[in-house]
């Protein structure tokens, strides 16, 4: 469908983070990750699905930015499966098209599936303070800015479960970190 | 009569039903443009082995006694514009007909629409014979319908193709081993060594920077690691097979800082550029694993099949929904 081009169910807007060029990021998995897309005009689905486009979406990056970026990085890259992977798996920007929940995770995910936590700057364990990984502050935001469009989705309920069981001082701490994060994210 | 028939960039199936006959009055239209490296801001090595594979092709073609013509980034008659391109070979060669196979994007798709609009003489427009899911079955599939999942349209291709199956069930009693694939990868085993393509394209790679197109990323000119034309593409296949799919699904979620292939078949730019049929791939992973079910097991061919055959069909039907 034509429109999917043009889809942005979250509303998005936030422009695409200028290290996304040049891999010049602290965060040591989107470091590699797009370090290695640079080198290699590659990288495989769950580094472009849980790596670059998890955080994209956690950040809130406009999805017309981050197609362009995937559609001109990779070799394999042709509109007609870049566009359904990437507005429509990976950042959800279809409402549910593609796939039936957003594809985000915590560092958790990328500490399991990975080596990259290891040699990261941050820490994949910490929400809050210095060296929280950046991830796992974005995360929570992601959940809380989005409820009024996710609340309801079944496959997501048991999130906000969590999110509602947690006292308002770790809340507040998790999205002012995060916010924190988001006015600084180029020099993340 | 004399035709004329375009073969776009990602259209090198050299399997098409096109080449089967060679025709004194048929003429193919390959074009390098400003046009397809311009739309986004392309990655370097997607630009050369985009234009390596098209001339490899061209080269085939020719060898094959068809007759082609072929302008390169820097000729001076290429407009570097698929319409300007187009109507400058039907006046130069007084082409009477025109042929095009169905491309995979709306923008090429209506841009000939429009082409083939202001034409003045007949047009046909044909399949890329590429994808295992035909454009009617598609339509069938998705029209009218809310949602059609992965899952549904994954057994659908099993059943049809007989791609592991027994009768109407799926080889093993199951459709999908997806729990079975999900590892952490900590060094063993080993990553597969000796990749069996490595290409110099140095001349290509100076005409890109001499066009002056804009790009972004690295590339090793006297090591470039894509495949550009079919036989290397099957060599790929036959490495994938041999090498890496006997570990692909236990660790096709893996992540490695150092390891970007891991056990990756790397025959996406093949596939999408149709050197290879996605039928030959899957029935090669099948192959492979009939052949030493020891060393592959069902869980692996199976998360390989469902890329192919369902996953990367699948994206094309909801893209054309
Ligand atoms: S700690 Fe966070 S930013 Fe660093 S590698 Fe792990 S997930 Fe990425």
């Amino acid at each position: 469908m034509p429109e999917f081009a043009k889809m942005n169910y979250f509303g998005h807007e936030r422009a695409l983070p200028n290290w996304f060029w040049t891999g010049e990021t602290k965060m040591n998995c989107l470091s590699k990750s797009i370090k290695q897309s640079l080198e290699h005009a590659y990288a495989h689905h769950i580094q472009r699905l849980m790596v670059t486009g998890n955080f994209a979406l956690l950040a809130g990056i406009h999805p017309d930015a981050l197609d362009e970026w995937y559609l001109g990085i990779y070799i394999d890259a042709i509109e007609w499966v870049e566009i359904t992977n990437t507005r429509g798996m990976s950042q959800f920007a279809d409402g549910g098209i593609v796939g039936t929940k957003p594809y985000v995770s915590s560092a958790n995910y990328i500490q399991k599936m990975g080596n990259y936590c290891s040699n990261c700057v941050y820490e994949y364990g910490k929400k809050t303070g210095e060296k929280a990984c950046p991830f796992n502050s974005l995360y929570w935001r992601f959940y809380e800015v989005n409820r009024p469009l996710l609340e309801k989705n079944p496959r997501i309920g048991m999130m906000y479960v969590t999110l509602n069981k947690m006292s308002d001082t770790h809340k507040k701490e998790l999205f002012e970190q995060a916010e924190k994060y988001l006015s600084g994210i180029e020099s993340l | 009569m004399k035709t004329l028939r375009l073969l776009l960039g990602d259209q090198l199936n050299l399997q098409h039903s096109w080449f089967k006959q060679k025709e004194e009055n048929v003429l193919y239209a390959m074009f390098e443009m400003r046009q397809e490296t311009d739309y986004a801001k392309h990655h370097i090595q997607k630009i050369v082995g985009f234009f390596a594979a098209m001339r490899e092709m061209a080269d085939t073609l020719e060898k094959n006694g068809h007759k082609v013509i072929y302008y390169k980034i820097n000729d001076t008659s290429n407009k570097q514009d698929l319409g300007l391109n187009l109507t400058q070979l039907i006046l130069e060669y007084d082409i009477t007909h025109f042929e095009y196979q169905a491309p995979d994007e709306y923008r090429l798709s209506s841009q000939l629409e429009q082409i083939c609009k202001s034409l003045k003489i007949t047009h046909e427009v044909y399949t890329t014979e590429h994808f295992l899911v035909s454009q009617d079955f598609l339509g069938k599939m998705f029209q009218g319908k809310k949602q059609v999942i992965l899952e549904s349209f994954y057994r659908t291709v099993r059943k049809q193709y007989g791609f592991l199956m027994e009768g109407s069930e799926p080889e093993g009693g199951k459709w999908n081993y997806d729990h079975d694939n999900r590892k952490k990868w900590n060094g063993t085993p080993a990553v597969p060594k000796g990749f069996p393509v490595h290409n110099e394209v140095s001349a290509i790679f100076e005409e890109i920077k001499t066009s002056e197109c804009v790009y972004i990323g690295e590339i090793k000119p006297s090591d470039f690691l894509w495949p550009i034309n079919r036989s290397q593409s099957l060599k790929v296949l036959e490495f994938f097979c041999k090498e890496a799919l006997p570990h692909f699904g236990s660790f096709q979620d893996a992540m490695d800082q150092k390891e970007p292939w891991l056990f990756h078949s790397r025959l996406s730019f093949a596939l999408n550029t149709k050197m290879l049929h996605p039928k030959e791939v899957v029935e090669a992973a099948i192959t492979a694993y009939k052949n030493n079910p020891e060393a592959i097991s069902l869980a692996q061919v199976e998360g390989f099949i469902r890329q192919i055959a369902g996953w990367r069909e699948y994206m094309r039907g909801i893209y054309w929904w």
